[in-house]
């Protein structure tokens, strides 16, 4: 077989396994209630996040341990909130497990990829754009990110 | 940090591509260093100032951009 656009066939296959898995099994699984879902998505998010694009590019490192930093607190506000917080502001006031869910600790782990992965695209984004007088939210982080 | 690395670049005729290629970096890097949005380490500096013929503090100004 003749390697398409000089990437080697075996890679484009590997790739159309992976992608079908992140994109379709996953989220089928996890859909029928099945926890391996769970485990297929957040295993496909850690490989598109850590996939060693560049792995000497030193500002690629740096977003990649910040958005991780960042996706790790939001995971672990949203399932505290979703577990703690939000069941004692109803009727089960009972305080309960914070990965009690059925997917366990993946959940944490997808949710911070996720955000991981978002904060990365907007970051890369960003850099790739040529300088523009910034307002508002963006100002703000803008401010947060460079303390300028 | 201010910088004069879009100038030197252009001066030379290479794209933020081919400036990246050299480097080893990517180009939202070289970007995002000639934007002044990030300041690249002494590594780094080192390798663009031996790309330039430059010393780094012919490439590099401290002070904040305007």
């Amino acid at each position: 077989m003749k390697p398409i656009n000089s990437v080697p066939w075996y890679r484009v296959v590997m790739t159309v396994v992976f992608w079908s898995n992140v994109l379709f099994a996953g989220p089928r699984m996890i859909l029928h209630g099945a926890p391996e879902g769970a485990v297929t998505l957040a295993v496909g998010l850690m490989g598109v996040f850590f996939y060693p694009l560049r792995p000497d590019d030193e500002r690629t490192i740096s977003l990649r341990f910040r958005a991780v930093t960042a996706g790790i607190v939001v995971s672990f506000v949203v399932l505290y909130a979703g577990t703690r917080i939000l069941p004692a502001m109803v009727e089960d006031p009972r305080p309960r497990e914070v990965f009690e869910q059925r997917f366990g600790i993946w959940s944490a782990i997808i949710i911070a990829m996720a955000v991981a992965q978002v904060l990365i695209w907007l970051w890369r984004l960003w850099d790739s754009s040529e300088e523009v007088p910034m307002r508002g939210w963006r100002r703000v982080v803008q401010m947060c990110n460079t303390g300028r | 940090m201010k910088n004069r690395i879009r100038e030197l670049r252009t001066a030379k005729g290479w794209s933020q591509g081919e400036l990246a290629e050299r480097l080893g970096v990517s180009r939202q890097t070289v970007n995002a260093i000639e934007t002044e949005r990030y300041d690249p380490s002494l590594p780094l500096a080192f390798v663009i100032a031996d790309l330039f013929g430059k010393r780094i503090e012919e490439l590099f100004q401290p002070g904040k951009p305007e």
